[in-house]
């Protein structure tokens, strides 16, 4: 890479869940893409690369619909949830080689009001690489769902390691009280305590509903560029110190993995750190894909904020809520603030960097990570900088 | 009024009385308990002992079947119901074309099958054709007989039945059910590898593909192995064993044809081969379930197509895992004794050298016993032993052989007692192979015996010079019949596990992985019932044999044997490997 690359350009859309948004998927994408382009200060017509979302639109639609006429970048990741942080990757490679000056990439849907999330799980075929297989060996079994799958995970990390429901509770805990700070959040206002999270009611044992992702309507988008074209623009750029992405092995099976717990990220992770030249006890927060609570205590194992193992009693030990020694999910994510595939991640992270996070913003925020994780493991991780 | 013999309604029902004497029973009144005469003949002429009700054919009967009144053929199918037209769960031949028709009636005598079809209904259980009715193409199967069976019982028998039916045809019930049953769950699509793998499941075999150059086992289905990168595989058939790696209970379903099972436990199974299947664990609450618990592969056919694998806990594994080991009486390594609730199961480990018995072992055996007898939290012991090839095979001759060839008996100080003569708890031998000399001698003084399909008895003593003295000769003639306890005593020659099922010396012969099972399954049977009734049961009868004299009669007159010079000899051979040169004295 000719230098590197940079994040100059956040945009979101209101989040909610009833009634809805009211709004088409694509309107969605389109409004939070203007706000990230204006926010970089840039005309929607300069934006010639685009990366959407998995299954959520084409570039060619974006840029019909934005005006980007000289469009000569278009890629979609397909690694569901992990797609945002893995199209920094790419994004930042297209924007130092040359092959785009500015990079869109958008992500959002009507998790709650559209059929989507609900369909997924009444047809019987998954929009994922192990569709098929999941059709043949899973679902005629009931496995039809992402909670059910990583909570056989989960339980044998419980019964490996001794991790605990309490652990998984903290979790939730913290990303509710993070919420409490973030006027976006779906979830503020509705603070929990341990004691709620143990009695809330079980949907796919060992996870409750209160380890599962919220199901919002929403958007976000990003804009990338090199560090560059970026001092020419107005804004305060946010550097991709590095970015990386991994599968699990297999990555079309969940079941016959020989270490169940080595994920997308477990091979990504050491690289982003390496490239960057920082260790995770370098950083100031971490934003990680919160799809249920025990996939964030699994990730801070694989990205070596701690052993292996070891997750339960750091997340107790280190306090990674509001004013802990690592916050993570400062915005709440997927499971207080709004699920926003992963994209929300990546623009709070900024937000913390630019120092705009008003009362959850970390003290002296320099240096954080964001993950990604999707499908049956797929991982990406991106450090950013100030 | 006449009264008919037994024999005469039996001829009747033959088709063999003469005609004279039919038409004198047409003609008189009928005699008072024809009813039953006829029925008691019935009864003893069927496979089935449910009392029959009434007879509907020839071959088929209403019977009182627990609670219910059902249908059944002789060959003791089920049909259900008897309210429902048993035809419709009777397999069905149409003929309807004027080839198959053809086949029956020639030429102008032949019905048009433009109106007329012929069914034929055949037991799904023994093959008879039970009826064939010829009826317009459409017609729904004719009920051919609805009796009114309580006004039957009541107002001509004088005798009500105890439980009260609704009398009305219920086959519209039946089959507008069979709608509902249809399978709505997702189901995998039958194409390429997924095809052939469940075309195993629809047969009643779990394969798993395994590569044919490094033998590694996979699932799912892939082309290539991912451990040597080599395109040739076969189908293996798996053991169907393995163990729960871990699972998920769904309390709400994420899949609305799931919705009525909640809550359900989608279960990861570890096979013994290595990989690792989702399935489904049948007949077990989620809370049940734990990880490491043995499972063992059954089959569930959803639809006509698709046959799923599912999984049962492995009964007899979880037993051994519950099982406590008693460690206290000091048993050498080859004597296992232990423990699972009021069973105690005591196990020869020795299949190395065909669990044959030492001196040593013989006392350790004794001294298990002993404390099975007297720990009254125990009521039932199984005796088994390690390995698919041995139960026992009597005692080591290398440590014997000496021993006899000096005149020694081998233990029973007491000549009116032999092994387990004083222990009056059941015993239950599970004989997982050969079951030859001591080991036969041993079983002998067992209550319920289950052997797995290749175990073989017998008593090879004579073979060599000498007499099974360990109570065979008093025991064995009073639990087979006399020529074969001969053909065991004097030939030496052993019999397969069937011959023995047959010949009444065990109770059960199963596959050797449902050997623990079944003898567990015997253990709980006998540990529903009251124990001291139970133990005071076993002490009559054994008792009431008065086998005391024959014991003493054997001890001495068995003396005379391992005194002569043909017992030296016999021995000698065995262990010399030739064919060994008796005199006679």
């Amino acid at each position: 890479m000719n230098g590197e690359a940079c994040i100059v350009g956040i945009g979101e859309t209101k989040y909610c869940r009833r009634p809805g948004s009211g709004k088409t998927e694509l309107a969605l994408q389109l409004q939070a893409a203007a706000r990230a382009i204006n926010d970089a200060g840039l005309q929607t017509s300069q934006i010639d690369g685009i990366m959407p979302f998995p299954n959520l639109g084409r570039a060619e639609e974006f840029a019909a619909n934005l005006g980007c006429e000289n469009l000569r970048f278009a890629a979609t990741i397909n690694m569901g949830g992990a797609a945002p942080v893995a199209s920094l990757k790419e994004a930042a490679a297209a924007t130092t080689s040359g092959a785009a000056d500015y990079v869109l990439i958008p992500a959002g849907w009507n998790g709650y009001s559209g059929s989507r999330a609900r369909q997924t799980v009444a047809k019987d075929s998954l929009a994922i690489p192990g569709a098929a297989i999941a059709r043949d060996y899973y679902m005629p079994y009931g496995f039809t769902a992402p909670p059910q799958w990583y909570a056989v995970i989960a339980r044998r990390h419980m019964h490996e390691f001794g991790t605990k429901s309490e652990h998984l509770g903290a979790i939730a805990v913290a990303m509710r009280e993070h919420a409490q700070r973030n006027p976006k959040a779906v979830m503020r206002g509705k603070r929990i305590t341990l004691d709620d999270y143990m009695d809330s009611k079980m949907l796919c044992d060992p996870y409750r509903i209160l380890d599962c992702c919220l199901e919002t309507d929403g958007a976000a988008a990003v804009v990338v560029t090199s560090a560059e074209r970026a001092r020419d623009l107005k804004g305060k750029p946010v550097t991709i110190a590095s970015a990386a992405a991994g599968q699990p092995y297999p990555a079309d099976e969940i079941l016959n993995r020989k270490d169940l717990f080595r994920t997308g990220v477990t091979i990504a992770a050491p690289e982003a750190f390496g490239q960057a030249g920082v260790t995770p006890r370098d950083v100031d927060f971490a934003m990680i894909y919160d799809c249920f609570t025990f996939e964030v205590l699994q990730q801070l194992e694989e990205c070596g904020f701690c052993a292996r193992g070891e997750g339960g009693a750091f997340i107790q030990d280190v306090g990674i809520g509001p004013g802990g020694d690592l916050p993570v999910n400062t915005h709440g994510g997927l499971l207080a603030e709004a699920h926003v595939l992963g994209m929300s991640h990546i623009v709070e992270a900024v937000r913390q960097l630019r120092g705009e996070a008003d009362e959850r913003q970390v003290d002296g925020a320099k240096l954080g990570i964001v993950t990604g994780w999707g499908d049956f493991g797929d991982g990406s991780i991106a450090v950013l900088a100030r | 009024m006449a009264d008919f013999l037994k024999e005469d309604i039996e001829m009747l029902i033959d088709g063999v009385l003469p005609w004279p004497a039919v038409q004198e029973m047409m003609r008189d009144a009928k005699d008072t308990d024809r009813f039953d005469k006829y029925v008691e003949i019935l009864q003893s002429r069927v496979d089935f002992s449910e009392p029959i009700l009434l007879p509907l054919t020839p071959s088929l009967f209403i019977v009182a079947k627990n609670k219910d009144r059902v249908v059944k053929c002789r060959c003791g199918h089920d049909f259900g119901d008897y309210r429902i037209n048993w035809k419709v769960s009777a397999l069905i031949y149409v003929r309807d074309t004027k080839e198959s028709i053809g086949e029956v009636f020639k030429g102008r005598e032949m019905p048009d099958p433009e109106w007329c079809q012929i069914r034929e209904y055949i037991c799904p259980g023994c093959g008879t054709q039970l009826e064939v009715e010829a009826v317009p193409r459409g017609c729904p199967p004719d009920f051919d007989f609805l009796p009114d069976l309580d006004t039957f019982y009541d107002e001509w028998l004088n005798r009500p039945l105890r439980k009260r039916f609704e009398y009305r045809d219920k086959t519209l019930d039946e089959v507008s059910q069979w709608e509902e049953r249809t399978y709505n769950k997702p189901i995998p699509v039958l194409e390429g590898f997924t095809k052939q793998f469940y075309r195993f499941c629809r047969k009643g075999e779990l394969r798993f593909q395994r590569c044919k150059e490094c033998g590694t086992w996979r699932h799912v289905p892939r082309e290539m192995c991912p451990e040597c990168g080599s395109f040739k595989w076969r189908w293996e058939r798996s053991s169907g064993r393995g163990t729960v790696f871990s699972w998920t209970v769904a309390e709400r379903a994420l899949h609305p044809q799931f919705a009525d099972d909640t809550p359900y436990a989608p279960t990861v199974v570890e096979m013994e081969e290595g990989v690792r299947i989702l399935t489904e664990i049948v007949d077990c609450e989620p809370d049940e379930l734990e990880i490491g618990t043995p499972v063992e592969v059954v089959f569930d056919e959803v639809t006509n197509k698709v046959t799923l694998p599912k999984f049962r806990l492995s009964r007899s594994a979880i037993r051994r895992a519950r099982t406590v080991p008693v460690e206290s009486l000091e048993l050498p390594p080859t004597i296992h004794y232990d423990k699972s609730d009021r069973v105690a199961i005591i196990t020869i480990d020795r299949p190395d050298a065909m669990n044959a018995l030492t001196k040593d072992m013989l006392g350790a055996l004794d001294r298990a016993f002993a404390d099975f007898n007297d720990d009254d939290r125990l009521w039932v012991a199984i005796l088994t032993g390690t390995g698919d090839r041995a139960f026992c095979t009597g005692m080591d001759l290398k440590e014997a052989i000496p021993l006899l060839t000096n005149g020694d008996q081998l233990g029973y100080e007491d000549p009116t007692k032999r092994q387990f003569s004083e222990v009056y708890k059941q015993i239950i031998a599970a004989i997982n192979g050969h079951c030859i000399a001591g080991g036969l001698e041993m079983v002998a003084g067992t209550d319920l015996r289950v052997a797995a399909e290749n175990a073989t008895f017998g008593l090879g003593e004579v073979r060599w010079g000498l007499v099974p003295a360990g109570g065979s000769h008093i025991r064995i003639p009073r639990q087979i019949p006399w020529v074969i306890a001969i053909e065991l005593l004097l030939t030496g020659e052993p019999i397969s596990a069937q011959r023995a099922y047959e010949v009444g010396l065990v109770n059960r012969v199963v596959p050797s992985s449902e050997l623990m099972s079944t003898a567990f399954d015997l253990a709980d049977k006998i540990c529903k019932n009251g124990p001291l009734a139970v133990r005071t049961s076993k002490e009559i009868a054994v008792r009431a044999l008065g086998v005391e004299p024959g014991f003493v009669l054997e001890k001495t007159l068995a003396k005379k044997v391992f005194s002569s010079e043909d017992a030296k000899e016999g021995p000698r051979a065995f262990a010399e490997k030739r064919k060994p040169d008796f005199k006679g004295e």
